[in-house]
């Protein structure tokens, strides 16, 4: 019956073009919490890093805001965790789990796909690699970056997922 | 383009960086103890030196915090970029002391 | 003779032959031509007519610096003016001369792909000469990422396509500039596409060379005079010996080597050293050079059988990039020229010839003549020694005058050869030193490129800038959507019926609300979280009106002003718990919107424990209105108790709707009864297509962005950024009512009773009606006091905001902003259109349902 629309749902084909596919219904919690409340739950304090890892990592997205990353389905049961574990403490603790499309890329050429778009310093050799995560652009569409091993993960709102999907595309035909 | 160094994400381009004016306007205690022309002022009117300029930036595509700059308006070089509320550089020290 | 292909040397692969066109003939040239390489070869010695005196010009140099050469590239893809040494021959390619003035094809034309990539590096070196090798080199060998970038297809100082060890090398490839904080925009033209690269380096050397500089003398532009080095060039790269018969003209001719020429069938016919007195005096032939006039230390003439003039009158550093990012320039009198004077930013740096690392040179820039008229400084804008000299006679002093007074370095190569010589026959003439001041800036891009190129894959309808899209996007183009741009966002303006146009389908979708029920995507309006101890009392300071005595489970409209007390932005705020909000904001304003509430936030009131965050997107929102909506909600199913004394209006339930989680507001923007689902926005479709499966035995209707703009107009709700412009206060939009001033400050409040915004005679929000139910007022019209348009200036008393068919009233009105408006009421003013006035009443803003009868069902 109510089956929820993965917003990329319908470009599977492309996505798969690219080395890609999106992994839909992740879990996504955005807590906004002091540093001394962050170090309590382990999150990370060093700017744009992740503690954690696929199934479950937080991502450091400001010196106040981490966002939790896990499982579908797992959103209501962490939100209620981190917000009893942050009872007494000024936070804030947000379930956002819709509010981003996730493309996961492969492939040896994904980070030169991404420079097309992202400004930052993509190159292993300059620092980027597994643990890392930065808020950036792609292009002209707000993005958030997490490299994992020989994986790249794209956090997009869903309204600009297509256009992501297009740029790709578009720089991988030029670069073919 | 501008290498902006935000003072959490580290540098930058500036197309990640959005411009909020000059720094340390403070917003009036009491707005409205204040005369027509003490309001005008503080909603109007800024300075425009030649020079080190303190001045406040947010790293809108990215960890979207405000912070302040001191930029030479001259040579257009950042001098320093630091959280608000901190004051690590004396203004003095670079005022006149800059390449025209 | 012409010039002509050598048997054997040159770099080009002679193994496979090119077939080109030109000026509409076919020739043949070999892979590792360019295209003025395979014109010398086959002999084509005019390759355009100069843009002003129509005179034939040929190639002079082998590179960027080309004053003369130009053509228009057709196939593969279309370039309008480019220098024929930058053009790399290749199959097909189709090209004819142009003056150095482009144009645009009268057909749409193919541009070549292009994409933008990022790089970071630590050192970038720009030049590959021994110099630019060496530092590349020094710098891998230290760990670097080091990045050399070469203009021509292979290095310069090696003669290779690769670079030292650990070092990545782009030839092909142009520094178009250096911009702040070492970010270098680089050209780099591939076969296929072109990749722009943007290049941030911790690090930019600058090895760019040195431009070898020409010497005026009478028809100096004729074809067959050439650079000195660039014939060398031609010899040694190519294989083409552009002339058999030299003339070695310079103060500094050491490159051509006799050797290479007497193995190619050349010889020099006459030496002019200006060191030991001698020059070229001028040159006689048809289409080029035939025979050269030399004068002698004495005066002495002669004139020698020639094809070629060799001309080597010293060196200029190659600075224009080092220029345009504040580098600054000494003379250096043994070089006879401008070096750079160790200024600059402190991570450029200049090696090579381009520090002016040179073999020195005497000043000498134009064989003197009574008449100078054709000694030509630069050949691209058909200026001469004699056009200097006007200038200089004229008044002028400083070379930036003497530039746009004569145009010269304005072209394409923007004085790469006639820059210092202007600047030197200025400073002589004016009896001031050499080298008093120097040539004029050139400013980026270096060489020309095409807004495509720089564009990269950011054009189209889709990538020129992000197309956004609802989560119910699908369904809208599935129900045959017409959609309108929203900022970014693809709306649904309308859903029209078979060949429905814009107007009846508008109408049918306004009565389907008014009288059944209609269902809007309302998913892109924006939404912010606002939690914290603080948060009633930070939205008291940033709204006109009292947030903190808001309910829990309740809904309050809201209005926020800038500082200076206009209005900036609408929504409404539900309050979700004791210490959580949800705040809407207007589609266009959910940035901004979070950005003021962070700015205020952490720059003025970091001790307020108040945390925002966005989940515009984690919502769709689907607003059901219309007397029927209650039905059709209970029958999509919910466990919500829809009636009035349960869910009242301005209050939010959550329950489950459709089988999902949702939230359920009764707000409504159209007057009628309305309940607006949020649901998170993967639930949006389905929830969507649950509202129509229900809906259909009511005769629900989709309906887009104009039916409601007409369905709020009806009830006079402004909409923020149509019918206000910055400068309405909420007093002129007649909602005085929702600022509350007993209540503390808030954003705007001072600003409120500055004597501009409480002067009489403002501009005040009013409805407007024709007085010819059918005349539909163009929006942005202005509205005057008199039948008749008097003489300018017209006194305006205002203008149309909105205007729209009202089905529902069954003429035409419009919302307007007129000064003294409301004193106005029910006075008749004049709309001013094309072709005469229209008269039209003055009248309160709300024609719809005055009373607020219909928001209950």
């Amino acid at each position: 019956m109510a089956e929820p629309t993965a917003p990329l749902a319908h470009r599977a084909t492309d996505l798969v073009r690219l080395h890609a596919a999106e992994v839909p219904f992740l879990s996504q919690i955005d807590v906004r919490c002091g540093t001394d409340a962050a170090a309590r739950l382990g999150f990370p304090l060093e700017p744009n890093t992740v503690a954690g890892d696929m199934v479950r990592g937080v991502l450091w997205l400001g010196p106040d805001e981490w966002l939790v990353v896990g499982l579908p389905g797992t959103g209501p049961g962490v939100l209620a965790q981190l917000q009893a574990a942050l009872t007494g403490s000024h936070a804030s603790v947000v379930d956002t789990s819709a509010n981003r499309a996730v493309i996961h890329l492969t492939g040896s050429l994904r980070l030169d796909l991404l420079a097309t778009g992202c400004p930052i310093d993509l190159d292993p050799r300059g620092g980027w690699g597994p643990g890392r995560c930065a808020q950036t652009l792609f292009g002209r569409a707000p993005v958030l970056v997490q490299e994992l091993v020989n994986a790249t993960r794209i956090f997009v709102r869903p309204s600009f997922a297509e256009y992501v999907v297009d740029r790709l595309l578009a720089a991988a035909k030029v670069r073919s | 383009m501008l290498l902006i160094r935000c003072p959490w994400c580290g540098a930058r381009d500036e197309i990640e960086f959005r411009y909020g004016g000059q720094a340390q306007v403070a917003y009036p205690a009491d707005p409205e103890a204040l005369s027509d022309e003490e309001w005008a002022d503080y909603l109007f009117m800024r300075d425009n030196p030649k020079g080190p300029f303190r001045e406040r930036w947010v790293h809108a595509a990215g960890c979207r915090r405000w912070f302040q700059a001191l930029r030479d308006t001259s040579t257009h070089r950042l001098i320093a970029t630091y959280p608000i509320g901190e004051e690590p550089i004396s203004l003095a020290r670079f005022r006149g002391t800059e390449r025209a | 003779m012409s010039g002509r292909r050598l048997d054997a040397g040159g770099r080009i692969d002679r193994s496979r032959p090119i077939r080109f066109t030109f000026d509409g003939r076919g020739y043949d040239g070999f892979e590792g031509d360019t295209l003025a390489s395979a014109l010398l070869a086959n002999g084509v010695d005019v390759v355009c007519r100069s843009p002003i005196l129509g005179r034939p010009r040929g190639v002079v140099s082998a590179g960027v610096e080309e004053p003369s050469a130009f053509v228009e590239v057709a196939e593969p893809w279309f370039e309008p003016v480019v220098a024929a040494p930058m053009v790399n021959l290749i199959d097909g390619l189709v090209a004819s001369g142009r003056p150095g003035v482009g144009r645009l094809p009268a057909q749409t034309h193919r541009t070549k792909p292009s994409v933008t990539r990022n790089r970071h590096v630590e050192t970038l070196v720009i030049g590959s000469g021994g110099k630019g090798l060496e530092v590349a080199r020094t710098a891998a060998a230290r760990g670097e990422r080091v990045l050399l970038v070469e203009r021509e297809p292979y290095l310069a100082g090696s003669g290779l396509g690769r670079g030292p060890e650990g070092v990545e090398v782009l030839v092909d490839a142009t520094a178009l500039g250096v911009y702040d904080d070492g970010y270098v925009v680089v050209l780099h033209r591939g076969p296929e596409h072109d990749t722009v690269w943007h290049i941030r380096a911790a690090r930019v050397v600058l090895a760019t060379g040195a431009f070898e500089r020409p010497i005026a003398f009478a028809d100096n532009d004729r074809p067959g005079v050439m650079l000195n080095a660039a014939v060398g060039r031609y010899i040694r790269d190519f294989g083409v010996l552009p002339g058999a018969r030299i003339v070695a003209f310079g103060a500094n001719v050491t490159v051509l080597e006799t050797h290479d020429l007497r193995r190619a069938g050349a010889e020099i016919v006459a030496t002019a050293d200006v060191r030991e007195g001698w020059a070229v005096a001028g040159t006689e032939g048809e289409t080029r050079v035939e025979a050269v006039h030399l004068v002698g230390p004495g005066g002495e003439r002669r004139t020698v059988e020639a094809d070629l003039v060799a001309v080597a009158g010293g060196w200029n550093p190659a600075l224009q990039l080092y220029r345009a990012i504040g580098g600054g320039l000494r003379y250096d009198d043994d070089l006879a020229t401008f070096v750079p004077d160790g200024s600059g930013p402190p991570w450029l740096e200049v090696v090579g010839a381009a520090a002016g690392d040179l073999p020195p040179s005497v000043a000498y820039w134009y064989t003197p003549a009574e008449d100078l008229s054709r000694h030509f400084v630069d050949l691209q804008r058909d200026q001469t020694v004699a056009d200097v000299l006007a200038a200089v006679d004229g008044g002028l002093r400083s070379v930036e005058h003497v530039k746009r007074a004569t145009y010269i370095g304005t072209a394409i190569d923007q004085g790469r050869t006639s820059g210092t010589m202007t600047a030197e026959i200025v400073n002589v003439a004016l009896g001031w030193e050499l080298g008093a001041q120097g040539p004029t800036n050139a400013r980026p891009p270096f060489v020309p490129v095409s807004f495509a190129a720089l564009a990269g894959l950011d054009r189209g309808p889709e990538l020129l800038d992000p197309v956004r899209r609802s989560p119910m996007h699908a369904a809208h183009v599935e129900r045959g959507a017409v959609f309108e741009d929203v900022g970014q966002w693809k709306r649904p303006r309308y859903f029209p019926h078979g060949d429905e146009d814009m107007q009846a389908a508008v109408a049918r979708e306004c009565l389907a609300v008014r009288d059944g029920a209609g269902v809007l995507d309302a998913s892109t309006l924006g939404k912010i979280e606002v939690v914290g101890p603080d948060a009633p009392a930070f939205l008291d300071r940033m709204y006109t009106n009292r947030m903190s005595n808001l309910a829990v489970g309740s809904i309050r409209y809201g209005l926020m002003l800038g500082l200076d007390g206009m209005v900036f932005d609408d929504g409404v705020a539900m309050r979700l718990a004791e210490d959580r909000y949800l705040v809407t904001t207007t589609t266009g304003g959910a940035a901004a919107v979070l950005d003021r509430f962070e700015e205020w936030l952490q720059t003025e009131w970091p001790e307020l424990r108040v945390y925002c965050t966005s989940v515009t997107e984690q919502w769709a929102v689907i607003a059901v209105g219309g007397p029927k909506a209650r039905a059709v909600l209970a029958d999509v199913g919910t466990d919500l108790d829809l009636l009035n004394d349960a869910f009242p209006f301005m209050t939010f339930r959550d329950g489950v709707v459709a089988g999902v989680a949702a939230r359920v507001c009764r707000v409504s923007f159209t007057g009628e009864l309305s309940y607006e689902i949020h649901v998170p926005s993967w639930d949006g479709p389905h929830v969507w297509e649950a509202v129509f499966a229900a809906g259909e035995m009511f005769g629900v209707e989709p309906y887009g962005t104009e039916a409601m703009h007409v369905l709020r107009a009806e009830k006079g709700f402004v909409i923020v950024g149509q019918d206000t412009d910055g400068t309405a206060t909420p007093d002129d939009l007649g909602m005085g009512w929702i600022v509350n001033p007993s209540k503390g400050d808030f954003l705007g409040k001072r600003s409120l009773v500055r004597p501009d915004s409480v002067r009489s005679g403002r501009k005040q929000l009013v409805g407007i009606v024709p007085h010819d139910p059918d005349l539909l007022l163009p929006e942005g019209t202005q509205l005057i006091r008199s039948s008749t348009i008097g003489a300018p200036p017209v006194p305006m008393l205002g203008h149309v905001t909105s205007s729209y068919r009202s089905a529902a009233l069954g003429w035409t009105f419009a919302l307007a902003m007129v000064e003294g408006g409301r004193e106005l009421r029910g006075r008749t003013i004049h709309a001013a259109l094309a072709g005469g006035t229209a008269p039209v009443d003055v009248t309160d803003p709300v024609f719809y349902d005055a009373e607020g009868a219909r928001r209950d069902g």
